[in-house]
């Protein structure tokens, strides 16, 4: 079943056409893979997705795009729908980590708590139970209250996709999140990936041929922002 | 030796030259102020002969110490950021954040041009302003906290400014973070922005205490006097080391007096540093 349908979905910053009649469909609990050269629309494409232009001048977003959350079809860009609400169930994690300024705790805690707002025994249940399903717990479970700069390049951006898990969305955006680090943790990220993908539906960008075959269920070919081969 | 090289180090070595005179010049204000002050650094400094615990807290008037000019200008101080902080931050999140196209414009026109007004402008506002009240309250006057308001305008545009810039310069990732982590704007802005820009408010905030500490001509016309003693309220005149410096300097009748000008101006650099470095660890907890 697909989980993201995409019919002739355009973008354009100003008089810049970024993304020309991508029509697509993505499945569910399945990991899709974004491939094409740098600049090819990919990250474009992913941003529309959870209306993350919407704050960018002069960004205007044409076409049908359909999700499937909660077992409901959800059109992101009709009047109705919040782009709150909907960046609440379609998560994010981006090329490099983003970390919020504080401790490692305060990464995780402060989302969880502004969004769901869990009575305070379940606060902390949950954070281990995210950072265990980024496979961080035992590497960080001492040291909660400690800058979350201080960890690796790996370690940040598993605490990055912590974050993202914790808030338990139903589809997760990944922009390129090995390209900034080294082989081992490269490798530690994309088992993590594979691990999640029954259970999520993954949307992952790279410009690596050779991580998308060996991680993908479906690829998705990407120049000039058009499609070229699904 | 190669040009550039000659022209680089002779950079650095002016440079270093300046920095150091300029160091060099602190001090020698600090030593003049010390040597002039120096007859005056005594037991009777800040209450005179009254006795300290009773005069800390107002029971026993002062009126040859500068414990009620520098117990005024705190106040003053206190009471003015208290006003002018949480309105700027307000406005500073308001320029940032919402304002948009010709009214954005028009408000970012309307603080410079705040910023730049003289403040003796701002005293006289005040002034005018008691004199418009006494036709509804003839009780009206001037006081510590129409100072306080008067001082609170004119710190207020280098709050707006410093909030302002400082949610400006956030990283563009930081924002996409928070948009992507489901946060609405008033929370990121609460939440994220405000404690991620907090270093830059608060050295706004440091400059605003500078100047709200050191002004004469807003409080001249709103409140200050030369021998009152401690507030007894908000409605109160008070005594402020500024005003006691200038009054002092001009019409000082023996050396005594003028010692203890520069005993106040001794005074009045040592509060600015003590402000100062309160706001400096202030910053580095937020940063921690």
């Amino acid at each position: 079943m697909s989980a993201i349908r995409c019919h002739q979905l355009s973008l354009a910053i100003g008089k810049r056409q970024l993304l020309s009649n991508i029509s697509l469909e993505l499945p569910g609990n399945k990991l899709s893979v974004l491939l094409g050269p740098s600049g090819s629309g990919k990250t474009s494409f992913l941003r529309v997705l959870n209306r993350l232009h919407d704050d960018t001048a002069g960004a205007r977003v044409s076409g049908e795009l359909t999700l499937s959350l909660s077992g409901q079809t959800i059109h992101p860009y009709h009047h109705g729908t919040d782009p709150v609400w909907l960046r609440r169930r379609v998560g994010m994690v981006f090329q490099h980590p983003n970390l919020l300024p504080g401790s490692i705790g305060h990464n995780l805690r402060l989302p969880v708590q502004l969004v769901k707002n869990p009575p305070r025994a379940e606060l902390a249940q949950r954070i281990e139970a995210a950072l265990r399903e980024a496979q961080l717990w035992d590497e960080v479970c001492m040291r909660l209250d400690a800058p979350a700069a201080s960890l690796s390049g790996g370690q940040q951006q598993r605490l990055c996709l912590a974050r993202a898990l914790i808030l338990q969305p139903e589809i997760l955006l990944l922009d390129e999140p090995t390209v900034s680090l080294d082989t081992q943790a490269s490798s530690d990220i994309e088992a993590l990936i594979t691990s999640l993908k029954c259970r999520y539906t993954l949307v992952m960008v790279s410009h690596n041929p050779v991580q998308a075959k060996r991680l993908a269920d479906k690829i998705i070919v990407f120049r000039d922002g058009s499609l070229v081969d699904s | 030796m190669n040009p550039r090289t000659v022209i680089e180090r002779t950079v650095v070595a002016l440079s270093t030259l300046l920095a150091a005179a300029f160091a060099g010049l602190l001090l020698l204000i600090l030593g003049f102020l010390l040597m002039g002050a120096w007859p005056a650094l005594n037991g009777r400094l800040l209450f005179g002969d009254a006795p300290a615990w009773p005069a800390l807290s107002g029971q026993v008037p002062v009126w040859d110490g500068l414990w009620p000019a520098l117990a005024g200008s705190l106040m003053l101080v206190t009471l003015a950021i208290g006003i002018a902080l949480p309105l700027s931050i307000a406005a500073g999140i308001h320029q940032a954040e919402y304002a948009r196209g010709r009214r954005g414009r028009l408000a970012y026109t309307l603080v410079d041009l705040l910023a730049g007004m003289p403040s003796i402008v701002m005293g006289l506002t005040g002034f005018m302003l008691i004199l418009l009240l006494r036709n509804i309250l003839p009780e009206a006057n001037t006081s510590l906290l129409l100072a306080a308001c008067c001082v609170a305008l004119l710190v207020l545009p280098y709050l707006v400014q410093a909030t302002r810039v400082s949610l400006h310069q956030l990283p563009a990732e930081l924002r996409l973070s928070a948009q992507a982590l489901g946060l609405s704007q008033s929370q990121a802005i609460l939440h994220v922005y405000l404690p991620a820009a907090s270093p830059g408010i608060l050295s706004g905030c440091i400059l605003a205490i500078g100047r709200a500490l050191e002004d004469v001509a807003v409080i001249l016309l709103t409140g200050v006097v030369a021998e009152t003693g401690l507030p007894g309220s908000l409605f109160d005149k008070f005594e402020a080391l500024p005003f006691f410096i200038m009054v002092t300097a001009a019409e000082y009748r023996d050396e005594a007096q003028l010692a203890r000008a520069f005993a106040a101006a001794l005074l009045l650099m040592s509060l600015s540093a003590l402000l100062f470095a309160t706001a400096r660890q202030l910053q580095k907890r937020s940063l921690s």
